[in-house]
């Protein structure tokens, strides 16, 4: 009491800040909510950028470390299965190999010049193997997180791929963890064609079944059938061109009539994956995420 | 009051340590996800207070945030929820009730702490979905992952509870 006798001796100015006083004391909780709502939802328009903050997500250090532990605890139980996929694979691989090099040879009667030309290409293409430490496909917009960051060259907007097709692209790196947007997460767009032909649209995931994407602004001239293979364009660098992604599933026609729509079966099974590898490019140049 | 806020903790603890281990790998059907986080807010009294119950709320929402790679969404749905605890349960709880009282089933009956925990939930998982849905409405996919969701923590609350019951 003393002190309001001392300083606030206008008895209007008394009433005003009493007043200001009440209204504050009264509708605190009401700031408060204004408050803690207005910071989640600065975190959630922050995050939907690409180089959000790395802070409030698996990339932050602590976080990336919890999930790997709990990944490499919980990796042995799968190890059987993913060694029976991993030889399958390396089987059908190597048959692929052997009849591609004997095409390029008969094509280009050498044989050392298909050796150096298959070397030149793999070499065109650095990759970073990396492990996923936690994977979600959950939620609409879902983001992974592996365990390679800016310390081993990793950075925003490359290309992130398993053994057997496309998995999502950069979101935001810390020094040893990296937040991946999974091609589950209706954000992301990747440009794909259909393979043999050049005819190109953008992958989209819309939510729902985890196994299908779609293929969105196909032209209406476009010559192909259901079964054919969908494939990474190349015309980002993001991912170089040729990369499966899946096969056509379903026609359908786009909302406003003007090209097809395709539903496409994914060849990776997003919610079965552990070993990834990261696309290192040298150049930032691309147009098209 | 100690004791209180020591149990609050250990429930929390407990309860981001659930959600994140176990139930954000679990999906049913792609459109059933359980959301238990908001357990945590079930068993503060009323003495707690409304701003002190709403910042609790938000740090859980962050910690359970950065573990889902889901900045924000958690944290608002959690901090939301905690603003509309005190009135609820102030609604139901008898009148001649302790502000200390932690809420449960003896307190307020087993009916109304069946509608105390439901609402309570309904309120969370609409924030959560909203917030989730934020730059983009598809209504129908929106509505099943809501009614999915909802009904699949649903059940696993009152499993636990029963379990909970059960023990003591």
């Amino acid at each position: 009491m003393c002190l309001k006798h001392c300083f606030l001796t206008h008895p209007l100015q008394f009433s005003l800040m009493q007043g200001i006083f009440a209204w504050i004391s009264k509708y605190s909780h009401w700031l408060v909510l204004l408050l803690l709502e207005g910071i989640s939802l600065a975190l959630l328009v922050s995050f939907n950028d690409y180089q959000g903050s790395v802070w409030f997500t698996g990339a932050n250090r602590v976080v990336g470390q919890v999930h790997e532990w709990q990944q490499s605890a919980l990796s042995y139980l799968s190890l059987g299965k993913v060694n029976k996929e991993l030889t399958e694979q390396n089987f059908l691989l190597q048959q692929e190999l052997e009849v591609l090099r004997n095409e390029l040879s008969e094509l280009t009667h050498d044989s050392t010049y298909a050796e150096r030309a298959l070397e030149a290409k793999l070499q065109e293409v650095p990759v970073l193997p990396a492990q996923l430490v936690y994977n979600n496909i959950n939620l609409r917009d879902n983001y992974l997180t592996i365990n390679r960051g800016s310390n081993h060259g990793v950075k925003a907007k490359m290309g992130v791929v398993s053994g057997n097709g496309i998995v999502g692209i950069i979101s935001s790196v810390s020094e040893n963890y990296s937040v991946v947007m999974s091609v589950l997460n209706s954000k992301s767009s990747i440009s794909c064609r259909l393979r043999g032909s050049n005819y190109f649209g953008y992958l989209h995931w819309q939510g729902g079944d985890v196994l299908y994407a779609q293929l969105d602004d196909v032209p209406r001239h476009a010559d192909f059938e259901v079964g054919d293979s969908v494939e990474t364009s190349g015309y980002s660098n993001v991912f170089p061109s040729g990369i499966l992604v899946g096969t056509v599933e379903q026609i359908n026609d786009s909302k406003d009539g003007l090209s097809y729509q395709l539903i496409v079966r994914l060849v990776s099974d997003l919610a079965n994956i552990r070993d990834v590898a990261v696309i290192l490019k040298e150049d930032d140049t691309d147009i098209i995420p | 009051m100690i004791q209180t806020l020591f149990h609050r903790l250990g429930i929390a603890i407990l309860v981001v340590l659930l959600q994140v281990f176990v139930l954000n790998h679990i999906n049913l059907w792609g459109y059933a996800i359980p959301l238990l986080g908001v357990m945590a807010l079930f068993y503060t009294p009323l003495s707690v207070g409304r701003i002190s119950g709403m910042l609790h709320a938000f740090v859980i929402g962050i910690v359970l945030d950065a573990f889902s790679n889901t900045p924000g969404v958690a944290a608002g749905a959690m901090t939301l929820t905690a603003f509309i605890q005190p009135s609820l349960l102030m609604a139901m709880a008898p009148k001649d009730a302790l502000t200390d009282a932690v809420p449960n089933k003896e307190l307020l009956g087993r009916h109304k702490y069946f509608w105390y925990i439901a609402l309570l939930m309904a309120v969370h998982h609409l924030a959560y979905f909203m917030l989730e849905a934020f730059t983009f409405f598809n209504f129908s996919t929106l509505l099943l992952r809501l009614l999915g969701s909802y009904l699949l923590s649903l059940l696993l609350v009152f499993t636990m509870e029963m379990l909970r019951s059960f023990k003591s």
